[in-house]
């Protein structure tokens, strides 16, 4: 049977697919992966990576932005009567050095050329790097240029170490490997990448929930007032984000007396500057020209508004005591006063300074390099936007933009937080050159003209410098915490980055669709961050955020939604909006005129009831893909409303948006719905909501509002909401399948559940996923019964004999590295102390000879209990004259396995040194620890059931039904009245059925009304095979032999073993180690510790028991 | 005190578990089962005699189904758990690896093994004792010995098979083709005959091998070998699943039903749809019933009426019990005293000879028990 020549199907059915999937399994695809939806549930990792090299090239914008740094060097009495100068320093004074960034390279993972052992294959593949506890990295090079004063660029290619690689990106060796290609690297089949190796650990760079950007939003925060004595709680924030990703927080704050001023932060400081001297600072402006922008031309509506008149005439009078006139003054105040902090050569003239604060720090998304004078307008136009929105806000015509809305929202997406870091670290070196060059001035008492600096400047000057990016970036993966200068307009210096964790496939693929609102959020004593919204609909999974401290911070993408991750081209939006009658003319009454404006840059105004067909039109063309409209677009048209959000049309083109798919009713066509746009449209949840004349879209299915994993929890619409809450946490938690390459991974832990069995109720979702490739428990005869008394309080019987045929048997491979050089602090191959082996002449006792081999190494396959030997080295000495090691004592020092459990050796991995000139100094031992259920082990079903095994009763002693099934696992029917999971009996049911018809049963929510119940609809299967329609057996003692009195409710559920299991908890200790202090017993079972009975457990005791010898003990 | 009288249609009611939608009732009838105040319920070995019945339904090798008919449930039970649990069969208990490269890790390769119902010269079987594991108290045990011990072996090593270029040129994808030995069979399990076996287990027929000759144990590939030797014991089902002889052995109560009032017409098409086909029947009311006043068939003659066939066949799924015109119109039950057993065999002895056993065993059990009362009244 030769593999067939056609392209892969990608299309799943609902069905078991058995003969299909071991086929797909068997032969991994050679085109492209059977499980397209898998792909894209990582994209948002994935493409925001590649676009800092790819398409997007936001590092080459990164090194843009940063420019041209200059130092000068000048002799002291020339600075002094410089400094009095003021105005300005000449040039002639002091020797300037130039530097700048042209270009950055990464290059894909390779041996570095010291090695010189591997000739034919230098690739470094991923599954090298989990196996050698290394990290999957790339050479980062930057080409540098530098000119002393005017002369000529001279140019110098610098390594700056190694970054990390994320997995699948257009710097891996797997980006386009097809299934079969991927297997042969030593992959999942289905690897889906957007991850680091960092020492050997899967990490991956969270998402984060930022304001969205670019647009000015209306903030009502009482902390506000405490900035100053007139103050007060209204505001404008923009955050306003450059090309290369990175962003500027722009914040206007409204005084009681009617003024604005501006703030912002600068390398983690703020400042506060009268607004209205950023205004003339922009443009060659006068104060007529201000008014008019703000209120409008005179005889428009606007200026009947006296509110905000008023205020726009103070706000101009106070400004005159600046005595500031035309825009070069206005620019050399500013660039007088901010000098000191923007870190510009001393002889830059004061009034490009204050250009360079307005590039660097106003509404920077405007333009950031190079502003020309019409970005420049763009900056003056949005900020009179923003002070007319907030003078609305200050006279309550205008309603607060919620933060907490996701509306307000976008993401802060991996590879552009990673951009942003890279950025960071080349401007934070370009600074630290001068240090160096200083340095080198003051040794050698040369000037920056000497000859001798440009011969020492890259040989001697750089290398003073860390160029060692890379170790930084690596440092940043492998901690999460963010050193940075700046502090990236983030809100929180660590908990950027978490580990991959594979315990099951679930918890390895929700790590890459989750989304937290940010560390600083976590802290805060109100709860309304935590909220639930509508406006989160379709976007953020309702169900899917854990409880406890992180709930409803922690946040999962719904299965559908995406996060766009480039730029839309929008250059025929400006025409075409002209063309539908949009104008330059203003007014700040909103019945008048309304704003238009494409990514936070004001396009222009038209009056409300045109907005409105303008936004029609635009949505109409760019689902028909017309006019040169991308689909992707974003039409936020909020309309007029008395006291609501500010009306207008806000347009939004650029990445880091969610978006999701919807059906566009009057094309039938699929639409991009954004979360800003959302709450102003009427998308009917169903076919049967659509209201004619009134909804514009449908949506295609309800269950794309949940997340992967929630929508994995069978008639979850039947069960209570906070049990479903609890499955998605427990189906994290479920002892499953973590891959199939387990042979080429090394987790420190790794659970294994060794009969996995495919659900038989399950969603179509199920196998759109392949989630059949990852089994996560097994299918379980349930009966609920109160049967023995083990069963109270969430205990759970299991069958005996079916624990017996292996039913959860389980598996945990635990690696151990056992390194030589532990405190691997500078080495070379001659800091070699120890070897592996056993040394010469040394006396070798036979219980060591029994456990380990001749290379001091263990035997594959033999057991292990506590305290036996793991390995064998003896100390060595290099000895020249020999060319070798050589040992001097005689001794071997011995490593002992220390845990408590028994454990079988699985592998024995031999690691060398990537230079290869070094012998073995580390190894890593990867045991098997067989973990067959216990009494006290967890057990949950898929509807937050949880329960502990309480005893393995003999199946003799079971129950048994007419037809002679005895139940795998008794629950006690009490687990149910008040937690309502009633979709557990749905399941029952509906897994009763398909085992006995041989049906996979979709188990997909809202399938079933009032007319239509799951209850008839499984019930008529149920009785077409015989059975009872309810489900109810009549049952047998197994005890007694005689019929029970009631019938038992009876069917199959799908069960998952928990990872918690006693053998990692019990605790008991009789005598054993004490503190020295006290004499007490000591604290923590890892250290044979024993449980603190403390004055409560005292006090329950003794009256309880009324025992007064044990009232005596204490 | 004379025994008390009692009617016959009382002593029928006695024998009936009543099933009704939600609930069964008379489930046991008395405190002490069987009996009841001021009459005399002594057992009489005449009496049980006279009225113990045997029926089988079914009688396969493997797989028979019979009928227990006068007896208590407790004795029944006793029969149940004594097929399941108690009856001793030769499973693999030791596993020594010497070698195994395959994917499926050592225990549970084991475990797989020990699962594999075994079969051989029945008479051998039952000649091969128990063996007795070593415990603390009795560190030696039985013995490793030709009694209590059968040694079988797994050798096998998967190499690419003779044709296997010819194959990959042809890009044939099935590893069983390819490669021999990619499947590892319970058929590849060897037996060696140790000592006095050998009257027992020599020849193909008598030897020990596997039930199922095609259960997979493992999957290979080249380069990949087990080498094991395992020792079968004989045990007990209540000490390990796998050495239970019974895939199941379960009894039911034999379904009554019983039509209190007439089914007519497309009520009663409907009432025999609610049941397994063959458990009711549909005939044409006869003149003389309609003629017979109060008897509700008056007038009705010719329509077709509900009658029960063969409650054997019933599932008791009291599908009848919820459709509301059938309310009052039929009483379900069961019999008491009528146990329908189904004794599956796994392979090892025949279903029949298991239920024999489990009966000798039980006398066994008696005897001893006897035995124990007289030393405890001595």
């Amino acid at each position: 049977m030769a593999p067939s020549r056609t392209s892969t199907p990608t299309q799943w059915s609902a069905d078991f697919d058995t003969s299909r999937r071991e086929r797909l399994f068997r032969n991994p695809p050679r085109d492209h992966t059977a499980y397209p939806a898998l792909v894209d549930a990582t994209q948002p990792h994935i493409q925001s990576f590649n676009a800092l090299l790819g398409n997007g090239q936001l590092l080459a914008a990164a090194i843009r932005d940063i420019g041209t740094k200059s130092f000068l060097h000048q002799r002291p009495e020339a600075n002094a009567a410089a400094a009095q100068d003021g105005e300005g320093l000449e040039p002639a004074q002091g020797n300037r050095l130039s530097l700048r960034i042209r270009e950055v390279f990464v290059e894909k993972a390779t041996i570095p050329p010291a090695n010189k052992y591997s000739t034919k294959n230098r690739e470094i593949y991923p599954a090298e790097c989990r196996e050698r506890h290394a990290t999957y990295r790339g050479k980062l090079r930057i080409r540098l240029e530098y000119r002393v004063n005017a002369g000529q660029w001279q140019e110098s290619v610098r390594d700056m170490g190694q970054i990390p690689i994320m997995l699948k990106t257009n710097r891996c060796h797997l980006e386009n490997c097809t299934p079969a290609q991927l297997v042969q690297q030593k992959e999942e089949s289905e690897e889906f990448g957007g991850y680091f190796i960092v020492n050997g650990i899967e990490k991956l760079i969270r998402m984060l929930i930022v304001s969205r950007r670019n647009f000015p939003m209306a903030i009502v925060r009482g902390s506000f007032v405490d900035r100053g004595g007139t103050y007060t709680k209204y505001g404008m924030q923009i955050r306003s984000v450059r090309p290369d990703q990175t962003s500027q927080t722009n914040v206007l704050h409204y005084l009681a007396d009617g003024n604005i001023t501006f703030r912002f932060s600068w390398r983690k400081n703020e400042y506060l500057v009268p607004v209205m001297m950023i205004l003339k600072a922009l443009v060659e402006t006068n104060d007529r020209e201000i008014f008019e922008g703000i209120v409008g031309n005179l005889g428009s509506q606007g200026v009947e508004n006296t509110f905000m008149a008023d205020r726009v005439e103070l706000l101009l009078r106070t400004y005159k005591s600046y005595n500031l006139l035309g825009k070069a003054r206005t620019r050399a105040y500013l660039g007088e006063k901010f000098r000191p902090v923007l870190g510009v050569p001393d002889d830059m003239k004061n009034e490009d300074v204050g250009t360079e604060f307005l590039r660097k720090v106003v509404l920077v998304h405007l333009g950031n390099v190079d502003v020309s004078q019409s970005q420049d307008i763009d900056k003056f136009k949005l900020l009179l936007f923003m002070i007319r929105k907030l003078y609305s806000l200050a006279a309550g015509d205008c309603a607060v933009d919620n933060p907490d809305a996701v509306s307000n929202q976008e993401v802060l997406l991996p590879g552009f937080l990673y951009g942003m870091l890279i950025k960071e670290k080349f401007e934070d070196w370009l600074r630290s050159v001068q240090g160096a060059c200083e340095d080198w001035i003051r040794t050698s008492g040369a000037t920056f003209t000497d000859p001798g600096f440009l011969r020492d400047f890259t040989s001697k000057i750089l290398r003073r410098t860390n160029e060692n990016i890379g170790s930084l970036v690596e440092y940043f993966l492998s901690t999460g915490n963010l050193v940075s200068s700046t502090g990236l307009d983030l809100q929180q210096t660590s908990g950027y980055t978490v580990v991959a964790e594979k315990i099951n496939f679930y918890r390895f693929i929700s790590h890459f669709r989750m989304v937290h609102r940010g560390s600083f959020f976590a802290q805060l004593k109100t709860t309304t961050v935590r909220k639930l919204l509508p406006e989160s609909w379709g976007f953020l999974c309702p169900v899917h955020t854990p409880d406890g401290s992180p709930c409803g911070l922690l946040n999962h993408l719904a299965h559908k939604c995406k996060v766009t991750t480039r730029d839309l081209d929008v250059s025929p939006i400006p025409r075409l909006l002209a063309g539908l009658g949009v104008s330059d003319l203003s007014s700040a009454s909103t019945d008048e005129k309304v704003v238009v404006q494409l990514d936070g840059r004001i396009m222009g105004f038209c009056a409300p009831e045109q907005a409105h067909t303008i936004a029609d039109t635009l949505r109409y063309w760019k689902v028909q893909g017309s006019h040169d409209v991308p689909v992707e677009l974003e039409i936020g048209y909020i309309q007029n409303s008395k006291g609501g959000q500010y009306p207008g049309i806000y347009l939004f083109s650029q990445a880091a948006r969610m978006i999701r798919p919807v059906k566009y009713l009057p094309l039938d066509a699929e639409d991009s719905v954004g979360p800003f746009e959302q709450p102003y449209m009427s998308i009917a949840c169903t076919d049967n909501e659509i209201e004619s004349g009134e909804s514009t879209h449908v949506e295609y299915d309800p269950t794309n509002i949940l997340s992967i994993v929630a929508n994995q929890t069978p008639f979850s619409d039947f069960n209570q909401s906070p049990r479903n809450m609890y499955q998605c946490q427990m189906g994290k938690q479920a002892m499953g399948t973590p891959g199939t390459s387990l042979r080429y991974r090394t987790d420190n832990k790794a659970y294994l559940l060794q009969t996995g069995q495919t659900p038989i109720v399950r969603p179509p979702l199920y196998n759109e996923y392949g989630l059949d490739n990852f089994p996560n428990g097994v299918n379980a005869v349930v009966a609920v019964i109160s049967y023995t008394g083990y069963d109270m309080d969430d205990a759970m019987i299991i069958n005996k004999s079916a624990h017996e045929r292996g039913f959860g048997h389980g598996t945990i491979y635990k690696t151990k590295i056992v390194r030589l050089n532990e405190d691997r602090s500078k080495r070379s191959a001659h800091a070699v102390t120890k070897l592996f082996g056993f040394a010469a002449n040394s006396h070798v006792p036979a219980h060591v000879r029994a456990k380990l081999d001749a290379d001091g190494l263990p035997y594959i396959g033999s057991q292990i209990n506590e305290g036996d030997i793991l390995a064998s080295c003896y100390t060595v000495t290099w000895e020249p004259t020999k060319h070798g090691f050589i040992n001097r004592d005689g001794q071997n020092e011995l490593h002992k396995y220390k845990d408590p459990e028994t454990a079988f050796i699985e592998e024995v991995r031999v690691l060398g040194s990537e230079t290869g000139n070094e012998p073995c100094q580390a190894i890593s031992i990867k045991l098997r620890v067989p973990r067959a259920p216990v009494i006290g082990d967890k057990f949950s079903s898929r509807h937050g059931q949880k329960g502990v095994c309480s005893q393995k009763w003999p199946a003799v002693d079971m129950p048994f039904s007419e037809s002679g099934i005895v139940p795998d696992i008794i629950i006690n029917p009490h687990a149910f009245p008040s937690r309502m999971t009633i979709g557990m009996f749905v399941e029952s049911l509906a897994g009763k059925s398909g085992a006995l018809h041989g049906l996979a049963q979709d188990a997909s929510p809202w399938r079933f009304d009032e007319d239509h119940t799951a209850g008839h609809y499984f019930g008529e299967q149920l009785r077409a095979a015989g059975y009872n329609y309810h489900g109810n057996e009549p049952m047998y003692s197994g005890i007694t032999g005689g019929e029970f009195a009631a019938d038992i409710y009876l069917g199959v559920v799908f069960y998952q073993r928990l990872r918690h299991m006693v053998n990692d908890k019990f605790q008991v200790r009789t005598t054993g180690p004490v503190t020295q202090l006290t004499g007490q017993p000591i604290k923590g079972r890892a250290r044979g510790g024993g449980i603190r009975v403390g004055e409560m457990e005292r006090d329950m005791i003794i009256p309880g028991l009324g025992c007064v010898r044990v009232a005596g003990a204490f | 005190m004379a025994p008390a009288r009692v009617s016959q249609t009382e002593l029928d009611a006695r024998k009936i578990v009543g099933v009704n939608a939600e609930t069964v009732t008379n489930v046991s009838s008395t405190d002490i089962p069987g009996h009841y105040p001021g009459e005399d319920h002594e057992w009489d070995l005449e009496d049980f005699r006279n009225t113990f019945k045997v029926k089988f339904h079914k009688h396969q090798p493997f797989d028979c189904a019979f009928s227990l008919i006068g007896i208590d449930a407790s004795i029944a039970n006793a029969f149940r758990r004594i097929l399941i649990a108690e009856i001793p069969t030769l499973a693999i208990e030791y596993v020594f690896v010497h070698n195994n490269t395959s994917i499926v890790q050592d225990e549970v390769l084991s475990h797989r093994l020990g699962l594999i119902p075994l079969t051989g010269n029945p008479a051998g079987l039952r000649w091969l004792q128990q063996y007795r594991k070593p415990t603390d108290e009795d560190p030696v045990g039985s013995g490793v010995q030709d009694v209590n011990t059968v040694v079988m072996k797994l050798k096998v090593e998967c190499t690419k098979a003779d044709n296997y270029d010819e194959l990959n040129k042809k890009r044939e994808d099935d590893p069983r083709l390819l490669y021999k030995h990619a499947h590892v069979y319970a058929k590849d399990l060897e037996f060696v005959v140790s000592g006095r076996q050998d009257t027992f287990f020599s020849g193909e027929a008598n030897q020990i091998k596997p039930v199922h000759p095609d259960i997979l144990l493992a999957k290979m590939r080249p380069g990949q070998c087990i080498d094991m030797e395992m020792h079968c014991i004989k045990g007990i089902g209540a000490d390990h699943a796998k050495f239970s002889p019974v895939a199941t052995a379960s009894y039911r109560l034999l379904p009554t039903i019983s039509i209190t009032k007439p089914i007519l017409g497309n009520e009663a098409k409907k009432f025999a749809r609610c049941f397994p086909k063959g458990v009711i029947g549909l005939e044409e009311v006869s003149r003389s019933e309609a003629k017979q006043k109060g008897s509700g068939y008056e007038g009705h003659e010719g329509e077709k009426k509900a009658v029960v066939k063969n409650t054997f066949k019933d599932t008791v799924s009291r599908e009848c019990l919820r459709h509301p015109e059938f309310e009052g119109k039929v009483k379900l039950g069961r019999v008491r005293d009528h146990f329908i057993f189904m004794v599956e065999s796994t392979g090892q002895y025949q279903s029949d000879e298991l239920f024999l056993e489990s009966v000798s065993i039980l006398k066994e059990k008696c005897a001893s028990m006897k035995r124990g009362l007289a030393e405890y009244t001595r």
